[in-house]
């Protein structure tokens, strides 16, 4: 489902990326752990083609970097969410509005978004909290907002870039529950992290970076 | 597809209130330069009417020698039509000027004077082609020439002036024109930039979640629309307002066209919505 072949990444000359092969395949959690500056978001960015690899191809369902055309790209990330580790909440627009936003922004008619960002936002727990400010919530909560709107879309994928990074453990604990349960309902999930993830029972692939290259 | 239209306006008018300062000098800004340019237009097309109305009523009065006999007068008649640029040629005999005197003036200089004390003359009318001064001119001088034209009487100063303030206006409203154009482009363009800034995370979370380069655009082309309409509609009541004050004291002062009211709305939202393409090109990297 998701391929990465020889991809090289340059920034100025200078190998951000170097060899990467890497292939996450439908249902699987995957997820890359290294230090700061190892390549890891690097790598979610080339998958989400924010970035084109200056070698090497990137593979994600039937689309590739090199053949995509500009104009098919919203139609790509409709497909793969994506989180952060800031979160990235639109602050002046409450719970189900930073929901309905993504829906909003992809067209979905407006008779379907309530009934389905009611719905993504039951999946991570938050109906509840369904009218409150994200100014209003906690840093666990503000990423199961994020979450549901990377949801919204049904993606096949969810690139979680950081996610617990600014959590404190209870927080990190729920929010690596929560994508446990996402991925067991069939949803591929790439993490990129700079922790080492504690003993959860789930299966986990890891991948480890360092410098910008694959290290056993 | 409605809903969409409906968050679409709504997004346009929230970017409004987003940057309201800056909305605000726009709007101010494009609501002066309009309705400076439609008192312009309306004075040109003032003075056009009134330099029109001019053209048509146009004559010279060619005065000629009292003694001349019927058939010199039929022969300096003949000689006067023969002059370039000369339509028609009216004998006016001192009865029938005393009559035209006593129709406009309402007074008899007979009772008076006792004698009619008005030369016979000539009014000479000028094809349409000769309206201009340089060749009004040259008519007076060839009826000058003729033998027993005492006086041409022709009011080419006013002519002149009233020529020179038509072309004047007219050259003052087309810079305005351009004026008007690039500063409202320019503040449209500008505001927009603002807004676009503000918005920097809101439009980068649209484009991480599918949103498509028009989707993402086509709240700010609103919003530079709705500001060019601001502006234009503003302008037109300002002008509107002015009018009727004017016509309150002059009835008969101004001949407004209702194109006066309606350019400054629609050209102001044409060139709201083109200074809200050229921000979103320049701005908008979606």
């Amino acid at each position: 489902m998701i391929e990465l072949k020889d991809v090289w990444y340059h920034i100025d000359k200078y190998p951000i990326l170097s060899n990467i092969d890497l292939r996450v395949k439908a249902g699987e959690f995957v997820c890359l752990i290294g230090p700061s500056g190892a390549g890891k978001s690097t790598i979610l960015r080339l998958i989400h083609m924010e970035l084109k690899p200056t070698r090497g191809t990137v593979k994600v369902a039937d689309y590739r970097s090199r053949q995509i055309r500009p104009g098919q790209i919203p139609l790509f990330r409709r497909k793969v969410g994506v989180i952060f580790q800031d979160f990235k909440l639109l602050d002046d627009r409450d719970v189900y509005e930073n929901v309905a936003f993504a829906l909003w922004a992809t067209g979905v008619p407006g008779r379907k978004i309530k009934k389905r960002a009611f719905q993504v936002l039951a999946e991570v727990g938050l109906s509840h909290k369904r009218y409150a400010m994200p100014s209003e919530l906690s840093g666990g909560e503000q990423q199961r907002v994020a979450i549901a709107r990377a949801l919204s879309n049904e993606p096949f994928v969810l690139l979680a870039d950081e996610p617990t990074g600014n959590l404190d453990p209870e927080s990190t604990r729920d929010v690596m529950q929560l994508l446990f349960r996402i991925n067991r309902k069939g949803t591929a999930v790439l993490m990129a992290s700079h922790k080492e993830l504690p003993e959860s029972g789930h299966a986990i692939t890891i991948v480890r970076l360092n410098e910008g290259k694959v290290v056993p | 597809m409605i809903l969409n239209l409906q968050y679409i306006v709504k997004e346009g008018f929230s970017g409004l209130r987003r940057t309201r300062v800056a909305t605000f000098v726009t709007v101010s800004t494009v609501a002066i330069t309009f309705t400076l340019l439609g008192f312009f237009l309306l004075l040109t097309t003032n003075v056009g009417q009134f330099v029109g109305i001019f053209h048509e009523k146009m004559r010279l009065d060619v005065f000629i020698d009292n003694s001349l006999s019927d058939s010199s007068i039929s022969f300096l008649e003949k000689q006067l039509l023969q002059c370039p640029g000369v339509k028609a040629v009216d004998y006016i005999s001192p009865e029938k000027a005393m009559e035209q005197f006593k129709n406009e003036f309402g007074e008899d200089p007979l009772s008076i004077l006792g004698e009619n004390p008005l030369p016979a003359s000539f009014h000479v009318y000028l094809k349409d082609t000769y309206h201009s001064p340089q060749k009004a001119n040259s008519v007076v001088s060839c009826l000058e020439s003729k033998a027993g034209v005492d006086e041409v009487i022709y009011q080419g100063r006013l002519f002149h002036v009233l020529h020179q303030y038509r072309r004047g206006l007219f050259i003052g409203t087309l810079i305005l024109c351009i004026f008007v154009w690039i500063a409202t482009l320019f503040l449209v363009s500008n505001t927009l930039r603002l807004t676009i800034y503000a918005q920097k995370e809101k439009i980068a979370i649209m484009e991480l979640v599918g949103a498509t380069p028009s989707f993402i655009r086509r709240p700010y082309l609103i919003q530079g629309l709705l500001q060019g309409l601001m502006g234009g509609s503003i302008s037109t009541v300002l002008i509107w307002m002015v009018v009727s004050c004017i016509r309150m004291r002059f009835p008969t002062l101004l001949h407004v066209s209702f194109w006066i009211y309606l350019f400054p709305p629609i050209l102001g939202s044409i060139l709201g919505y083109l200074g809200s393409i050229v921000s979103v090109r320049r701005f908008l990297k979606t």
